[in-house]
């Protein structure tokens, strides 16, 4: 079967020229251009036209001079046909069948089979098929799941006769007497040949092949196989992503593939998109990858929909990356949508019903708790107080007090009442495909609805895709593609302060320091309160809303021509045309709450109110914003073998272009609570508009050159000359090359003995690739426009003019310079596999705000400059295993590990910064926390006088005010002389732990197949990073009387608990307890059991019954274990907003996924 | 042979799409406009495209109600809660802030009064722009125009500086945007100016426009350039940074703590700077005052309504439009009683010392520490002077506001058998006020409390204040001869309150023209910087300050007496270190520019 490899190693996939199909041997046949041996016979009979003139001959030799003049030959028994009758043949290109029509009568049927034709009596046609059938071998082929295998070819071994399979697996192929064996061939399959002997029924399994070594792998414009590659690329199918029950396709990547790591961002409905890192962060400015779906860079990352992914490949070398000229060097994510394949139109149908929950709620305070804290506070402020909060007798008795009468002893849980549990998601999807030999299709429709954890919170998001695909003719195919996603998201009304949306934090912040003493419903179940002028249940309750909708198309047109003129040269044009319109909508309506007046009998009496936060009139916002993005790509392509000489070439010409444009507008006081814009009020200064456009483009010229002798020693060569309309005209410019080799080992003869060893190549790669950080005109000076800047007279809103940043013509962008070193190692089959890079960038002019290096006084900020430098090293490794056990069960196993640790060089720093060990940058991770060290909390024992406060007798150190047993103490590590100067101030600011990202990424993931029973089970980890988990959970009355968390409550000092994890309580946050130390600092590596799944394929028998294809049914658990330092947050919460946001953002979900899958 | 036609045709098509990719004018593809931005060219093409930059300029004035911790913060005029971080301030703890662009939530770099380092030279860069554009474009406009506007931006300028200099005294002093490709990177690093050279610059370029006289004295209502600069502005803020000069804290030759550089003191005293203050006061009443177009505004309380705006004793003030963003003000969300009608209505953050409240006189005009002036401590709100109910909520205080549907009563007393929502907040627990006290002062009567809701122009200076410091640096200079009885009669006048009695002593004078600035001026952000020029500070903010706490004697049914105790605030202990007289730099500043020197004691 070598040499079955070898030639499709040659020849690139989409370019079989036209002699190729001619002679169509069909052991050449590529899944994806199967062409079946049916439609071949048809053709051949059909096609074939035939000259023949003959006088007075036997049929006999009439059918000779037609075997000679053609392929055709003849079975029949002459005891059985009349052959010796002669005829007269007078045929000018007419078809065989026309011909034998015309020679034979009534009493003689012929039945073509390829070319062979088959001549019987009429009324023997019965038996002649029975004599047939002894040589005709049918089966069924499936997977190891049981899926039939649809496009398997069937091929007699040694011959160019054979079939495919069907819809449903089956074949039935005739084989002529001497058959030995039959070979099944499928892309991504290990070849089988199977004895024919006396079989009359073949069934297959197929089983994939050795870690792809034949799979075809997508990269930067085009394909590749993937053993013949020389760049670090890791893939994975969309099926596998299909299975985790994540709203989110991001989500489910890091950790998936080897090399990805994510910072999730929230977990709200529609805002779930994390932040995605390849290989890490390599610099200080933009650190996104680039996403390139179906070709085209496109951020639509967000939006697919899993079910219409065919494969996502992850780029991470020099030699993956160059194509992408300034793009690339933060990795690419390729996107590939699935195509249809030929055979009979295949519908599938897949559900799935989750429910989620948070990982991790906060604890809050109960009313009780929190007033006995209170007193506390006030007692350790002032030990002799009497004015302290609330009567001690009455927090004792709480509550007792509060069951008696909850009116007047109100304790309110903000979680308990408010969060919804088990909140649904649901996915419905419906898909179709097939095609013919010069048509192919796929068509996919699908529904994500996600509720929140919050009524009037939710997303829900419409998929539609179409790819169509069409051989014009043999040398031109014509490809359109469509996908359009619809996006409704709802949050709560948005209205600045505490009443913000979710979205901003300010709703869930309102929530956790909600005082629990005020009752958020009253004990009537109907009427609810206030706290500080807002009201959670007002919020909650209110129809005003947050809402935005998003329509997104991404379409492509593409054609491709074969050359005829140049053996293996191809050209492709690809347009495409994305746009997205986005409508935001703010409704807001005063909130109410009301007061209850608890003098009042038989029944109280309430009142309602508007809160005074936030806006007590009505407004609605709404903006509109449209952006289109334009791509125009021309491919010339080649591919040709001579002899052992292996000779790929690629240029590509791409241009892009997008508009954009927005407008807004609101209105205030609404006299009628109607959210349309027209009902607003009618006096101007309640009006408000504005807009803005703007045009963007860019310039790629890509190249890549290949050359492989014998596919053992492989060289490529790659590049992109780009140009961006970011820069200014002389720096727009730049030339990103690439090189790279591979060594297979394996293919030498040396190693043949080494049957162990199926495959190992060595590879590396340098390269150059960009950065586009920053943003555009940063090289132009300018006036920005402010609107309604000021007033003068009697209000009269005048607009003013403002030079953002000093420009900097020079601006360019970032440059990184890769090294990567790999290894592919495959062995005892699929026992052990193994992936192995390590790594090395110098990212270099990387953009950095210079401020620091002018003085303050200067007043305006300056453009980026390229001046950073920053390397990064790393490795990162996948280790798997696949075995078959005889009892048919079927294990896999795929361990990744991903380390990567970057250092500032260069970046700008301040004289003091520079000049302090501890607080320079160099040297450092981007994103390094800075801070004090600390030394534990000051204990009763420090306090050696017994007067309550640790004065410099007793520590010699000038910390943050008066200092009490329970107070934070902090290491003098340095002055400003260098030395330790008896006093805490920034220059005894140091590394206190790890940036917020993670080093170190890992997952393994388990499975076993056995009789249509499928388990898989997937940790995911990180290391490396920490958090500072000073907030409201840790310390207590954090924001003005607000409520904390058990967190600290039992964790906190006291004098009877020395040892603590937190301070003392205090009534508000203390200068020296809050300053950004150690202390504060938590690492977050963790182990979670991300997701966990068993599934059941039903057995044929019942399938048939049903007649249905296959179906799947299947449960599964995401976040379901998590093993982590931190114990009141998810350590992968959102980091955005920094240390301030996170514990207000919406919580990370759990969730259990019961789906259903049905192939038609 | 027809299909291969095709083909070529079709390779043709492709061949050609691909040429006029590669071929098209790459550099004219990548040109794109950034049409958000005016050119150089434009912007200062007309001298109405030139007002547009010199609008951004006074966007830059400082709202001053939208500072939660004004400067009343940091003073003894209030008492606070330890969640405000100006609570560290008030106990001693002021550290130079990292970086430049903190405010004064920033736990413990003091008060900054908006005008952090790096915002103030971002609006002095602005400023400099507009004078050097106009300059070099002046063929574009009038005469006239050109005066005017470049002595608007004079005057913004000074002001921008007047603000800082209060704070942290001598300052780089930057006339022109500096522009990093002419200068060197040393000249780069102007250094600081000492105090007297800042103080020289701000009240030369002052003097300058008033005596350019290019500026209108003052703009009415009706004026569609009301809230420009204008002479009354310039001449009252030169008289008021000459006052502050003259002061004893800066007028000097033994500042509060070592000061080498000169940076927060003259480095000699001389009483000379009195006679300059008055005279430049003495000037705006002679040529500006009594009517020309300046003087009292009878109706006090109302002072601050958006319908009495740029009335005739509004100086100087910041334009403030409800409900449009960066333009609003959310004063009544911070003042004010907490409950308001049973229902929270704001933060209650200011809330009067018992300090102040007993400053104000009874309506005899006698101080309550006069025996002969009838005040009752058991019945302490009984005729006052007007001020005190226009300006204070007390307990049993009647409080209606036109947007209030009903008149509500404010009670801060702790009554246990009908506790009041508003009853002291002792501990400083939550929202309601600390002292026993609210402000009433200031807060818009028209505008419900919430975000942006109000629209009330902020007043830096009014007339009264001009009055005030008239008397008091004549006082200083020559003694309380007439003309000081006469500007601080006006003022009591005015609060119905008899004129101060003749023969006063000059200390008696400094003290009764001290307690009428308290009083008048209270909650204008003016007490914090006169007890820093009066070198007062340490005195009043080094001790504790008072609360009014009311009990009953029966608790259990209020069936005893309502007993009126003032006692301490023992929130936290208060400190006062000399260095807090003036705020540290930030420490990135002299990171950036080593030729600035850090105040005393930081």
């Amino acid at each position: 079967m070598k040499k079955f490899r070898d030639y499709y190693g040659r020849i690139p996939l989409i370019f079989l020229p036209k002699k190729t199909i001619r002679v169509m041997k069909l052991t050449l046949f590529l899944s994806i251009l199967t062409i079946s041996q049916l439609w071949a016979t048809e053709t051949y009979s059909q096609m074939t036209k035939i000259n023949l003139k003959l006088e007075n001959v036997k049929i006999s030799d009439a059918l000779k001079e037609i075997e000679n003049q053609s392929e055709f030959f003849f079975l029949y028994s002459p005891k059985l046909i009349d052959v010796e009758r002669k005829v007269n043949i007078d045929a000018k290109e007419e078809s065989i069948k026309d011909i034998l029509s015309n020679i034979f009568d009534e009493k003689v049927k012929f039945v073509v089979h390829d070319r062979q034709i088959i001549l019987s009596p009429n009324e023997m046609s019965e038996v002649l098929s029975a004599a047939q059938q002894k040589n005709q071998i049918s089966g069924t082929v499936i997977d190891k799941n049981g899926t039939p295998q649809i496009g398997v070819n069937v091929v007699i071994t040694g011959t160019t006769l054979g079939t495919i399979t069907d819809v449903a697996g089956k074949y039935s192929v005739e084989v002529p007497p001497g058959s030995k064996s039959l070979t099944f061939t499928f892309i991504g399959m290990q070849p089988q040949e199977i004895s024919i002997g006396t079989l009359t029924q073949i069934d297959v399994t197929m089983v994939e092949s050795a870690i792809g070594l034949d799979e075809v792998v997508v990269v930067g414009y085009g394909t590749q196989k993937k053993s013949t590659l020389t760049g670090s690329v890791s893939t994975t199918k969309g099926e596998s992503l299909a299975e985790v029950p994540v709203p989110n396709i991001s989500q489910a990547i890091a950790g998936n593939v080897t090399g990805v790591s994510m910072r999730p961002t929230s977990g709200q409905p529609g805002l779930d998109n994390p932040e995605l890192f390849i290989r890490g962060v390599v610099t200080t400015g933009n650190s996104a990858p680039l996403v390139v779906i179906d070709g085209v860079q496109r951020s639509n990352l967000q939006q697919m929909d899993v079910n219409s992914i065919e494969s996502i490949t992850i780029l991470k070398d020099a030699a993956a990356v160059a194509p992408f000229g300034i793009g690339g060097a933060n990795g690419v994510i390729l996107i590939t949508t699935k195509r249809g394949k030929t055979g009979k139109p295949i519908l599938t149908f897949s559900s799935s019903y989750a429910i989620q929950n948070p990982t991790y709620v906060p604890k809050l305070l109960n009313a009780k708790d929190y007033m006995a804290l209170q007193n506390e506070a006030y007692h350790n402020l002032n030990p002799n107080g009497t004015a302290q909060p609330w009567d001690p007798e009455m927090v004792k008795n709480y509550n007792q007090l509060h069951v008696s009468d909850p009116w007047r002893y109100p304790s309110s849980s903000f979680v308990d009442e408010t969060f919804n549990r088990n909140v649904p998601v649901q996915k419905y999807n419906f898909d179709l495909s097939g095609g013919t030999e010069s048509v192919k299709y796929f068509a996919g429709l699908s529904y994500f609805d996600q509720q929140g954890i919050f009524d009037p919170v939710k997303y829900k998001r419409y998929n539609l895709n179409i790819n169509l695909e069409a051989k014009v003719t043999n040398t031109t195919t014509f490809s359109i593609s469509l996908m359009g996603t619809v996006e409704n998201l709802k949050d709560l009304d948005s209205s600045g302060g505490e009443g913000g949306s979710i979205a901003d934090g300010g709703f869930l912040r309102g929530g956790y320091k909600w005082v629990p003493t005020q009752p958020l419903y009253y004990p009537d179940g109907v009427h609810f309160g206030e706290n500080q002028g807002y009201s959670i249940i007002g919020v909650l309750k209110s129809n005003g809303y947050r809402k935005s909708d998003q329509t997104d198309l991404i379409a492509s047109v593409s054609v491709e021509q074969q050359l005829p003129f140049i053996k293996g040269l191809s050209v492709k044009g690809v347009f495409s045309y994305d746009p997205r319109q986005t409508d935001n909508k703010g409704w807001h309506l005063p909130i109410p709450w009301y007061s209850v007046d608890l003098t009042t009998s038989p029944s109280y009496t309430f009142t309602q109110h508007i809160a005074t936060n936030p806006a007590t009139y009505i407004f609605l916002q709404q903006s509109h914003a449209n952006r289109i993005n334009y791509t125009y790509q021309g491919f010339l392509n080649y591919s040709r073998s001579f002899g052992r000489h292996n000779v790929t070439g690629l240029l590509v010409a791409e241009a892009r272009n997008s508009e954009s444009s927005s407008q807004n507008s609101a209105r205030n006081y609404f006299s009628v609570a109607i959210d349309e814009m027209n009902l607003g009020s009618s006096n101007k200064l309640n009006f408000d508009n504005g807009g803005f456009s703007s045009t963007s483009s860019e310039l790629g010229f890509v190249y890549r050159l290949g050359y492989n002798f014998k596919e053992r020693y492989l060289f490529e060569a790659s590049g992109r000359y780009d140009g961006h309309y970011f820069f200014a005209p002389g720096k727009r410019w730049g030339y990103f090359p690439s090189f790279s080799a591979a060594w297979k080992i394996s293919e030498e003869g040396f190693m043949k003995g080494i049957t162990q060893i199926n495959s190992l190549k060595l590879r590396g790669s340098w390269g150059k690739s960009g950065n586009l950080a920053g943003s555009a005109f940063q090289y132009l000076t300018g006036y920005t426009l402010r609107s309604n800047a000021y007033a003068f007279g009697s209000g009269s809103l005048v607009q003013s003019s403002y030079v953002n940043i000093e420009a900097n013509p020079n601006i360019t962008w970032e440059v990184g310079t890769k090294t990567d070193v790999g290894l592919d190692l495959i062995m005892w089959g699929n026992l052990l596999s193994l992936e192995f890079d390590y790594f090395h960038e110098d990212r270099n002019g990387m953009l950095l705000p210079p401020q620091v290096t002018l003085p303050v006084e200067y007043g305006l900020s300056i453009a980026e400059e390229n001046k950073g430098v920053m390397k990064n090293n790393g490795i990162e490794f996948s280790l798997g295993s696949r075995k078959k056990l005889n009892n048919g069960i079927d294990l896999a196993m795929n361990l990744n590990f991903s380390y990567s640790r970057n250092q500032m060089m260069e970046v700008f720093e301040s004289d003091a910064q520079r000049k302090n060990p501890n607080r320079t940058l160099k040297g450092k991770p981007f994103g390094t926390p800075f801070g004090y060290k600390s030394d534990g909390l000051f204990t009763t024992a420090d306090d050696k006088n017994g007067d309550g406060t640790i004065d410099l007798t007793e520590y010699p150190v000038t910390q943050f005010g008066t200092l009490h047993p329970g107070d934070i103490k902090y290491v003098d590590l340095s002055g400003p002389a260098g030395v330790p100067d008896g006093k805490i101030d920034v220059n005894d600011q140091t590394k206190i732990g790890y940036p917020y990202y993670p080093l170190m990424t890992y997952g393994l993931s388990t499975s076993m197949n056995w009789k249509g029973l499928d388990i898989s089970i997937f940790f995911q980890g990180s290391a490396m990073a920490s958090m500072d988990v000073q907030q409201w959970s840790t310390v207590p009355f954090a924001n003005n009387a607000s409520n904390t968390a058990y967190e600290y409550f039992n964790n906190r000092w006291t004098p009877d608990h020395q040892n603590a994890k937190y301070p003392r309580a205090y009534p508000a946050p203390l200068a020296n307890n809050t300053q950004t130390s150690d202390f504060w600092q938590i690492n977050t590596s963790f182990l979670r059991l991300k997701t966990a799944i068993i599934g059941y394929r039903l057995p044929a028998i019942i399938m048939n019954k049903l007649k249905l294809q296959n179906i799947r049914v299947y449960l599964a658990g995401q976040n379901l274990l998590t093993f982590s330092k931190l114990k009141h947050l998810d350590p992968e919460a959102s980091y955005v907003g920094g240390d301030v946001g996170r514990e207000d953002s919406y919580p990370q979900m759990r969730s259990t996924t019961l789906g259903i899958d049905v192939t038609f | 042979m027809k299909s291969l036609n095709i083909k070529i045709v079709i390779a043709g098509i492709f061949g050609l799409i691909l040429f006029s990719t590669i071929s098209c004018k790459p550099e004219k593809f990548l040109d794109n406009m950034d049409k958000e931005v005016l050119t150089d060219q434009t912007q200062w093409a007309s001298e109405g495209n030139a007002d547009i930059f010199l609008n951004e300029c006074y966007q830059e004035l400082v709202i001053k109600w939208n500072i939660m911790m004004t400067l009343d913060y940091f003073t003894d005029d209030y008492n606070i809660s330890h969640y405000y971080t100006a609570s560290n301030w008030r106990q001693g703890i002021c550290l130079a802030p990292a970086t430049s662009v903190t405010d004064v939530w920033d736990e413990t770099n003091g008060p900054t009064d908006n005008y952090s380092w790096a915002d103030f030279y971002t609006k002095l860069r602005k400023i400099n722009t507009f004078i050097q554009k106009l300059t070099e474009n002046k063929i574009n406009f009038s005469e006239a125009y050109y005066n005017q506007r470049i002595d608007e931006a004079r005057f913004l300028r000074a002001y921008m500086y007047s603000e800082i200099f209060v704070h942290i005294g001598g300052l780089p002093i930057i006339t022109v945007p500096l522009d990093r490709n002419k200068l060197s990177s040393e000249e780069l690093k102007v250094q600081r100016g000492t105090f007297e050279q800042t103080y020289n610059f701000i009240t030369g370029e002052l003097g300058a426009i008033v005596n350019n006289g290019f500026l209108q004295i003052k703009y009415n209502q009706s004026s569609p350039d009301a809230g420009r600069a204008t002479l009354g502005a310039a001449l009252a803020l030169k008289g008021w940074m000459e006052l502050i000069a003259a002061s004893p804290l800066f007028n000097t030759s033994t500042p509060y703590l070592p000061d080498p550089g000169n940076f927060v003191h003259f480095g000699n005293t001389d009483q000379n700077r009195w006679a300059i203050a008055a005279a430049t006061n003495k000037k705006f009443i002679d040529e500006y005052g009594d009517g020309h177009p300046y003087d009292l505004f009878a109706d006090l309380p109302n002072l601050w309504r958006a319908s009495n705006e740029y009335n005739s004793e509004i100086v100087w003030d910041r334009q403030v439009v409800a409900n449009v963003d960066g333009m609003s003000s959310s004063y009544e969300v911070y003042g004010g009683p907490t409950y308001v009608l049973r229902a929270y209505r704001d933060w209650g953050c200011y809330n009067p010392t018992q300090e102040l409240v007993d400053q104000f006189c009874m309506a005899n005009g006698k101080l309550i520490s006069d025996p002969t002036s009838g005040y009752n401590p058991q019945n302490p709100y009984v005729n006052r002077e007007n001020r005190f109910y226009d300006f204070i909520l007390y307990d049993g205080a009647p409080y209606k506001q036109p947007w209030m549907a009903t008149t509500d009563t404010i009670y801060t007393r702790i009554d246990k058998v009908n506790p009041s929502l508003n009853e002291i907040d002792l501990a400083g627990a939550d929202d309601v006020g600390d002292s026993g006290y609210y402000q009433k002062k200031m807060l818009n009567p028209d505008a419900e409390p919430g975000e942006g809701l109000s629209g009330e122009n902020y007043v830096y200076y009014r007339y009264a204040e001009v009055l005030l410091a008239y008397a008091e640096a004549q006082n200083e200079a020559a003694g309380p001869d007439p003309s000081v009885y006469d500007a601080v009669n006006k003022v009591r006048t005015r609060a119905a309150l008899p004129n101060l009695p003749l023969g006063l002593s000059k200390e008696d004078m400094r003290q009764a023209i001290r307690r009428e600035r308290r009083v008048e001026l209270c909650f204008e952000s003016k007490r914090f910087l006169d007890t820093k020029r009066w070198a007062t500070t340490e005195a009043v903010m080094g001790i504790p300050r008072h609360n009014m706490v009311i009990r009953n004697t029966v608790p259990s049914n209020n069936s005893g007496s309502w007993v009126y105790s003032v006692e301490e605030e023992v929130k936290y202990i208060a400190k006062f270190n000399l260095k807090q007289y003036m705020s540290p730099i930030p420490l990135d500043v002299i990171d950036q520019n080593g030729n600035v020197t850090q105040n005393p004691g930081y």
